[in-house]
């Protein structure tokens, strides 16, 4: 029986070994040892081509003064305070919304429809907007205009064209979160509620007092992936501006991907990329203190 | 819930790891990518082909010396092209059996070609044009292509062909085509208003001010950073007799004839009657084409895409109704790594001495296949027809080539400050302040780096 006993487990953590072994090797692959390899690439001068040259850390010294660098930063910084603020309060809104929804079918179709942006691919999002948002022959302008509003330049405005690229990443997102949130409001105890409605508490009071509280492990959950995601903005900058106009969309990871593969400065590259991640770091573990994370 | 919530924020957590992953992975992404099997280039928005001669060929093909071959020639026609010639160069011998992988230019010129040198699997027959030609030719991974290029060949080369492919008087690269620019209008737009198509800066921002509508514009340039953006913006400076570096190979950006360029356009995209979304590269005759823009800048490689009877081509306006125009030659050379082994590299030379080597291969090439010119003089006689095809096409040949000057082959680091001048002249400051911020960065890389660039 004792043998029978140790057999079963011996085959519980063999089966445990093997299901968790394709992900760890994936992630050895694929996240670790390139994480290894672009701290040590970061020491060198290397274009890719020719031999790499050790310089210890003068590319980190460099990367202080460079002042594109701090700039992609502060972009950086700008279009984490949209994004993460806007799907936060768009999702949650949303759930709520759906969860009120009497009547299952209704519910389910609302929720589809606020999702289906998320199956579509940011850089096909990306393209779609960037021709809503033409200053000339987009929709959004036609409408503005046919409103008797002024037409907007959007992607070529220096001021408007980070919110514009903030949106496309907002529209994609904000569906998934927003099944995250719902999910969470459905395992809040409906007691609750009533107990509260009882004692008089009004819709607002109750969302604050007893919905927000409640669900706020999933809050910190959504705060924290989508400061990761925004600080990794890529594919609607690349598709719809560049970086441009000017400056305005060029955030860190554009500016490591401008330095890599059209300067091919792969070292300083890597060396921007390792402290992106350690900022990024920075900034999650000061987010999680501030919100008493526990 | 909240373990579970506590699982992905650890998930949440690594993933700020990843951003330092966006190099590694690049890297090691490219460097499966020669491997990668024809279907799924195709899905990559790549094409690759494996020409071979019939079945008797396929089971030689294990004794043949692979050749591998890159480019950035994605269109239907160009491909055509190369699937035919690279297939009868396989069945023409025995000794070699060359695939070519056409990858989109964009692809191509950033994450594609730096990477598979990165990772050791650089093609053995590669393409660059000006903008990316430096970094290959001084890093020291090209081949001396001296001993195919016969004296007889030579001396069918125009004078400053090689210009751009020499180092240390070897000859490294066979210029394969040249690419002008010039200013394209639509001409049923020009006519309902009653202006001419432009000859000087002051016509053209008072055409693009007659010209611009709510729903097009007047004008249309590139207003996004980059090579395009550069290429299409240095011969405003030459047709003022202006240089970007002195004839010492030194910065001279703050010049009077830079800042008169950066402030023509700056003027242009301050007015309104410009295009500030193209929404695409400029380099896209569709622009114009589509309706969006009664006039824009683009190349010789849209006359047989533009008809000739809807739209006509004019030189880029001069400065000044005593000056001349200018035009920019940009084109792509062909090079061969020196990475592969020595029968590679051999094979490398036999096929493209073979492919493009032959008058008749670039002739077709560079008129039926696309159009642009070459500078090969046997070429330019050979294709004299379509060179005056049409009126377009008669105009770049009469007018634009011959005040065209090479595209300035400028470092990837040397094109970052140019390219920052001009984004920072149209968006961030005045021309001049633009132009002495861009001066000072240029002359404090290249003391650092010792690099002198001519044009």
């Amino acid at each position: 029986m004792g043998k029978k006993k140790q057999g079963g487990k011996r085959r519980e953590t063999m089966t445990a070994v093997f299901m968790i072994a394709p992900e760890i090797l994936l992630m050895l692959v694929f996240i670790f040892i390139p994480i290894v390899h672009a701290c040590y690439i970061s020491l060198f001068d290397w274009n890719a081509l020719r031999a790499k040259s050790f310089v210890g850390i003068s590319n980190y010294m460099k990367m202080l003064k460079d002042s594109t660098f701090k700039n992609s930063i502060l972009i950086t910084g700008k279009y984490a305070v949209i994004y993460v603020s806007a799907i936060y309060v768009l999702s949650l809104a949303a759930a709520v919304f759906v969860n009120s929804i009497k009547g299952k079918k209704r519910q389910q179709v609302c929720r589809v429809g606020i999702y289906l942006p998320n199956t579509v691919s940011t850089i096909v999002a990306a393209t779609l907007w960037a021709f809503l948002f033409n200053s000339r022959n987009g929709y959004i302008n036609k409408l503005l205009t046919e409103a008797g509003l002024k037409r907007q330049l959007f992607l070529g405005s220096q001021s408007q064209a980070l919110v514009c690229v903030a949106i496309v990443g907002i529209w994609v997102v904000f569906g998934y979160d927003m099944i995250i949130f719902l999910s969470a409001l459905k395992d809040v105890p409906g007691d609750y509620y009533e107990a509260a409605k009882i004692d008089g508490a009004n819709a607002v009071q109750r969302f604050f007092r007893i919905t927000l509280p409640l669900i706020k492990g999933t809050s910190i959950f959504i705060l924290i992936t989508t400061l990761v995601a925004s600080f990794q903005v890529f594919d609607q900058v690349r598709v719809m501006t560049a970086g441009g106009p000017g400056k305005a969309t060029e955030v860190t990871v554009y500016y490591i991907f401008q330095l890599a593969f059209e300067q091919y400065r792969f070292g300083y590259a890597s060396t921007i990329a390792v402290s992106l991640s350690l900022i990024l770091m920075l900034v999650t573990i000061v987010q999680l203190k501030l919100l008493k994370f526990k | 819930m909240k373990s579970i919530v506590r699982n992905n924020l650890k998930k949440g957590l690594s993933g700020c790891l990843t951003v330092a992953l966006l190099l590694g992975v690049s890297m090691g992404l490219a460097g499966c990518g020669k491997d990668v099997p024809a279907e799924d280039s195709k899905e990559a928005g790549t094409k690759e082909e494996s020409a071979q001669g019939g079945s008797e060929k396929a089971e030689e093909k294990g004794e043949r010396v692979e050749i591998v071959y890159w480019n950035q020639w994605t269109q239907e026609t160009e491909i055509n092209f190369l699937e035919k010639y690279v297939e009868e160069y396989n069945n023409s011998q025995d000794k070699y059996h060359v695939t070519f992988l056409a990858v989109p230019f964009e692809e191509y010129t950033t994450t594609k070609l730096a990477t598979a040198f990165a990772t050791n699997e650089a093609p053995d027959v590669f393409e660059c044009s000006p903008a990316i030609i430096n970094q290959y030719l001084d890093a020291g991974v090209c081949e001396p292509l001296d001993d195919i290029m016969t004296d007889q060949v030579r001396s069918d080369f125009t004078e400053a062909a090689f210009d751009r492919v020499t180092r240390d008087g070897k000859i490294y690269g066979i210029p394969l085509d040249s690419d002008l620019v010039a200013l394209y209008y639509n001409k049923e737009m020009l006519e309902e208003k009653g202006v001419q198509p432009p000859s000087t800066w002051e016509e053209l921002k008072e055409a693009a001010a007659k010209l611009n509508t709510e729903n097009c514009s007047g004008f249309t340039f590139e207003v996004d950073k980059g090579d395009w953006q550069c290429f299409t913006f240095y011969p405003f400076v030459w047709m003022q007799g202006g240089n970007l570096f002195t004839e010492d190979g030194m910065a001279n950006l703050n010049s009077e004839e830079v800042v008169n360029a950066l402030q023509l356009w700056k003027d242009l995209l301050d007015s309104g009657n410009c295009n500030e979304t193209p929404g695409r590269s400029v380099s896209d005759i569709s622009i114009l084409t589509n309706g969006e823009t009664a006039m824009q800048i683009n190349g010789s490689w849209s006359v047989l895409r533009a008809d000739p009877d809807k739209y006509g081509v004019v030189p880029l306006p001069a400065a000044s109704p005593d000056t001349g125009s200018a035009s920019v030659a940009g084109g792509w050379n062909v090079l061969i790594s020196n990475q592969g082994d020595e029968e590679k590299i051999a094979g490398a030379k036999d096929f493209v001495s073979w492919m493009w080597l032959d008058k008749n291969h670039v002739s077709e090439f560079n008129t039926e296949v696309k159009f642009s010119y070459c500078m090969r003089d046997s070429v330019i006689e050979a294709g004299k027809e379509v060179y005056q095809s049409n009126d377009n096409a008669i105009t770049f040949s009469d007018k634009v080539l011959q005040t065209a000057k090479p595209e300035i082959a400028l470092s990837g680091e040397a094109k970052e400050i140019v390219s920052i001048m001009i984004q920072d002249a149209l968006y961030n400051m005045d021309a001049k302040a633009a132009a002495d911020l861009a001066q000072e960065s240029m002359l404090q890389y290249q003391k650092d780096s010792g690099a002198k660039f001519t044009g």
